[in-house]
């Protein structure tokens, strides 16, 4: 699969269930940070409180099992 | 377009003598007059660029050189944007060697994001980030960085991977989680500037420095003691940014630079400061002297643009990474093949294009039932 290809299957499966992203740290409804904006050349971006989610590896794990045909 | 990130260089000065530094001059005792910020700051109202939430970030050169009541005065210029309606990030990036109670005291009340340089454990940052004398910077970085803590201060952090750090993943990760910093970013040596080659020069460096992430990456969803600038917000920015969306680095005005002199400056930041044989040295005004309207219709940003947006083109048709890309950084094509008009770098193949492989290769990862 493409390089493309595999970002978008990542992509549909976080957007998939809110809570994936959630369950891995990511706080739904901040601001959209981008990996192409110039913000990132800092380390300034509001992500407070990130860190308090917990943490829950088995999102990894499904996606895994997904993106192997399980 | 509007304008999310402002620098400022507060003085070319710079109180330490890193290794790998690209910026010329930081001999230099020069420093931005208010006048001059109130004139950056109005340039970007009347023309209605700036941003909501638009960062205005104290660097190229160490900002806190100038003194506390001196860095006081001038973001004292920039409160006509808050004046005017306009929500302010106010930041500061610092060696940190210079961080005394008096500027604890600012950032408290101006409420000032403090990025702090640092490359990790004591060998690692004294082997380039070193005083004029030769001597490393790390005792005086981490008083500077006690002084935050005992004030209750946030702080940020950026981290230059040498090529000695590269075998150190989660010591470093750990490191920095131990520090109390909020966030981490790193950053590779760059071919720019006076530095014509550097760690990414070399193909093994690559090579490494991809087992560099691999590492990070599983470390860091492990442990997760601090947000990784580049794997969270490449994650994030994946569900909730436009895959395709053009960096800001390759647009005009979306980052602004101006010098204390008051040039003016956009498109990569890293632009300020150095030369070309057909940009010169790559303003495209001041902000002292001339109008927006002139400054939008300078010969050399036209020309630069046209440039950039042939290398954009050659971006969007021939790499797999331009929908997390966006069109790569120009100082990058410039410094490393003479040209805007240029797709891939080797520092797309360190950052972007490694780091995306990475963690590709770690949600695809086979996982034990």
């Amino acid at each position: 699969m493409t390089v493309q290809n595999r970002l978008k299957d990542f992509r549909a499966w976080l957007v998939d269930d809110e809570s994936r992203l959630q369950n891995i740290h990511y706080r739904p409804g901040r601001s959209a940070p981008s990996t192409t904006s110039g913000e990132g050349i800092y380390s300034f971006n509001d992500h407070a409180n990130w860190h308090n989610s917990p943490h829950n590896p088995a999102v990894w794990k499904d996606f895994a099992n997904w993106a192997n045909g399980g | 377009m509007t304008t999310r990130l402002l620098i400022l260089q507060t003085t070319p000065f710079c109180n330490i003598d890193c290794s790998y530094c690209y910026l010329p001059d930081r001999s230099g005792r020069r420093q931005i007059s208010p006048e001059v910020v109130a004139s950056a700051c109005d340039l970007l109202a009347e023309a209605g660029l700036v941003a909501d939430g638009l960062s205005v970030v104290w660097h190229a050169g160490e900002p806190l050189a100038v003194g506390a009541p001196a860095l006081d005065r001038l973001v004292g210029s920039t409160r006509r944007l808050e004046a005017a309606g306009f929500k302010i990030n106010h930041c500061v990036q610092t060696n940190g060697t210079l961080i005394s109670d008096a500027f604890c005291d600012l950032f408290e009340r101006i409420g000032m994001r403090v990025g702090v340089s640092i490359d990790g454990p004591q060998d690692l940052h004294d082997l380039n980030r070193k005083m004029r004398n030769g001597r490393g910077t790390f005792g005086q970085v981490m008083r500077g960085i006690d002084r935050l803590r005992a004030r209750g201060i946030g702080f940020d952090a950026i981290c230059v991977l040498s090529d000695a750090a590269l075998d150190r993943a989660e010591e470093i990760y750990d490191f920095f989680a131990g520090l109390g910093a909020r966030s981490l970013g790193f950053n590779v040596p760059e071919i720019e500037g006076q530095n014509r080659t550097s760690d990414i020069s070399s193909d093994a460096y690559l090579g490494r420095l991809r087992q560099f992430w691999n590492r990070l990456i599983g470390h860091h969803f492990g442990r997760r003691a601090l947000y990784l600038r580049e794997i969270d917000d490449l994650v994030a920015s994946l569900r909730y940014g436009e895959m395709g969306r053009l960096s800001e680095l390759v647009q005009p005005f979306g980052i602004v630079t101006v010098a204390c002199d008051g040039s003016i400056y956009t498109f990569s930041p890293e632009l300020a400061g150095q030369s070309d044989r057909r940009f010169d040295d790559f303003s495209i005004g001041n902000v002292s002297t001339d109008s927006f309207e002139h400054i939008r219709a300078n010969d050399r940003l036209l020309r630069m643009k046209a440039e950039i947006d042939l290398g954009i083109e050659r971006c969007r048709n021939g790499c797999a990474y331009f929908d997390v890309c966006g069109g790569g950084a120009p100082s990058n094509k410039i410094a490393e093949h003479g040209r805007f008009d240029v797709a891939e770098t080797r520092h797309c193949k360190s950052t972007k294009q490694a780091l995306v492989d990475s963690l590709l290769s770690y949600v695809d990862r086979p996982v034990a039932a």
